[in-house]
């Protein structure tokens, strides 16, 4: 990575990037002209801008090749609204990393997930702490998480204590659940089915499917058609109950989709519903 | 006038402020701030690792990591090493993808400029500087070209993303002749002009025994953004129109390998999402 400092695209990258960023006004007169065209007179009114000081960094911005003009109205070449797009959405990652950096720090974060390189989408996430006064205010936030959905897609490393009432949710409800356990886990949301499942009347979900965290994921998240929800673990590797980021925004779902994604790369086989209620096939009763 | 709002949330996901920029023009104020940042991206090291590194003095290094430490993206660890920390390396991996972006657009400013790009919302614009792909354009000697790399890419795809506001019996036949061969799916969002004229000249019936078996499913849209899109398992690609709606088929932006076809595939999710919506 060091080697990106040597060539002339990062130095001219640095040199745009910082030209573009570094005065208020200029700031100013591309925001004006992000989504449409305007006359100085136009960017006067808007910004409160003097004449002179709004021409003077026209000219700059023009001679730099970020703005042109024709007649007098200004426009952003296509180039620079790209470019001015990526940076607010930069700021959007930057914005949620620096209300989150005690707590981020604190946690482990897996480096090798490429999702990663954009948390534009997690700008309106909250991080939920647990308190004094309500001690189970993270799991219960990730327990309410697993129920209530359309479909869910997950990893977590461990076995609910009111595993009854979400499983039993996902078997009786019209819904898909795609989760990444550990074996223990896994096994035990098996047992669970086996034995739940005589006894429920009605099911309607043959859309379980679980896969094994064989490749000792040390993360955990939920998505579903509701929200995102992120726990992590702690730098010495141990989970933390006690806080969870949240939000539920459509670019935060998205976001964890695509988590998700890579994820499901990373391990092994599905193992349906299906598969865990009719081991030996559907049979006539099916 | 200080401070304030840049861009309002009318026109971005919302608003944009001049407060929003403070920590950027922080880190790129000093060329060693940044520096420094990716070289412990890279890997721990001693401060003496440093100075030979950049060939600085000591209290130049100092001055930078300690700038670092105080915005908690670089840590001192107990064997005197620094290291960065979990904000600091997630911090540089998005810095390092928005490089990465301002290169891909850079590459192909030309096709940028002369292209419209009005018609797509502002949201998908970051994931199309996602896009490092190679240009293919029309020659003198090979007129056809863009279309005829898009025909062969075509040909060996087996399950297919397009975001369709063109029509052309060319790329229609070639498709079906895919899905056919190689028993393969189309995912395809449209405008009810498009259609029209797809199910008008498929006098064959493919597109109506394709759909009959599950082999095409489409989406019929109101407002579809002037950007012919394709993504497969093979390749993607994108055409663009000129300003006055016309077409161009005369370039191509063309994205091969795992990555480009992952990234390509996330957009085509998104913004079916957000269309279907």
């Amino acid at each position: 990575m060091a080697n990106i400092f040597d060539n002339d695209d990062f130095l001219n990258f640095q040199e745009n990037f910082k030209f573009l960023i570094n005065s208020e006004i200029r700031l100013k007169i591309l925001g004006c002209l992000y989504n449409s065209s305007a006359s100085i007179k136009e960017i006067e009114e808007k910004t409160g801008y003097s004449y002179s000081s709004i021409l003077d960094n026209i000219n700059k911005l023009e001679q730099k090749k970020f703005i042109f003009s024709i007649e007098d109205k200004f426009y952003l070449f296509n180039k620079t609204k790209i470019q001015l797009t990526d940076v607010l959405y930069f700021n959007k990652a930057n914005n949620f990393l620096r209300k989150n950096s005690d707590f981020l720090n604190y946690s482990l974060i897996d480096i090798n997930i490429d999702a990663l390189k954009d948390l534009s989408a997690l700008e309106d996430s909250n991080l939920v702490e647990s308190n004094n006064v309500d001690l189970f205010k993270a799991t219960g936030i990730f327990q309410r998480s697993l129920m209530g959905f359309k479909f869910l897609k997950g990893i977590f490393p461990y076995f609910h204590p009111k595993h009854d009432d979400i499983i039993s949710y996902w078997i009786d409800n019209d819904c898909t659940v795609e989760l990444i356990l550990p074996d223990a886990v896994s096994e035990a949301v098996k047992n669970f089915i086996r034995e739940y499942v005589p006894k429920s009347k009605g099911i309607k979900n043959r859309y379980v499917k679980l896969k094994p965290n064989d490749c000792n994921i040390q993360f955990a998240f939920t998505v579903s058609d509701k929200c995102l929800v992120l726990a992590f673990y702690t730098k010495k590797g141990k989970f933390n109950q006690n806080a969870v980021i949240t939000s539920t925004s459509q670019e935060a779902i998205d976001f964890g989709l695509k988590l998700f994604e890579e994820y499901e790369k990373l391990c092994g086989d599905y193992v349906s519903l299906e598969d865990i209620i009719y081991p030996n096939g559907r049979g006539y009763n099916y | 006038m200080v401070g304030g709002i840049i861009i309002s949330s009318d026109f971005f996901d919302e608003n944009s402020t001049i407060e929003d920029f403070n920590f950027l023009k922080f880190i790129f104020a000093s060329e060693s701030r940044l520096k420094l940042l990716f070289s412990l991206y890279e890997s721990n090291k001693t401060i003496k690792e440093l100075e030979s590194e950049f060939n600085r003095k000591s209290g130049n290094i100092s001055r930078g990591l300690n700038d670092l430490k105080s915005c908690k993206l670089i840590t001192r660890l107990p064997n005197k090493e620094y290291a960065i920390t979990s904000v600091g390396f997630l911090y540089a991996k998005n810095l390092e993808n928005l490089m990465l972006k301002f290169e891909n657009i850079d590459d192909h400013e030309k096709f940028w400029e002369d292209h419209s790009i009005k018609s797509i919302p502002n949201r998908f614009l970051k994931d199309i500087s996602s896009f490092s792909g190679s240009l293919v354009k029309s020659n003198i000697t090979e007129f056809a070209k863009p279309i005829n790399v898009y025909l062969d890419n075509i040909e060996k795809s087996t399950t297919i993303c397009m975001i369709l506001p063109v029509f052309s019996k060319i790329f229609m036949d070639s498709i079906y002749e895919a899905l056919i061969n190689h028993d393969g799916y189309l995912d395809l969002l449209t405008t009810k002009t498009i259609y029209d004229l797809i199910v008008k000249s498929d006098s064959e019936n493919y597109f109506k025994a394709l759909v009959r078996d599950k082999k095409i499913n489409y989406h019929i849209l109101e407002d579809l953004s002037n950007i012919f899109f394709t993504v497969s398992d093979t390749f993607a690609s994108i055409f663009l129109f000129y300003d006055d709606s016309v077409f161009d088929n005369s370039e191509m932006i063309l994205i091969e390998g795992e990555s480009g076809i992952n990234d390509a595939h996330k957009f085509y999710n998104a913004y079916k999402n957000y269309v279907l919506k």
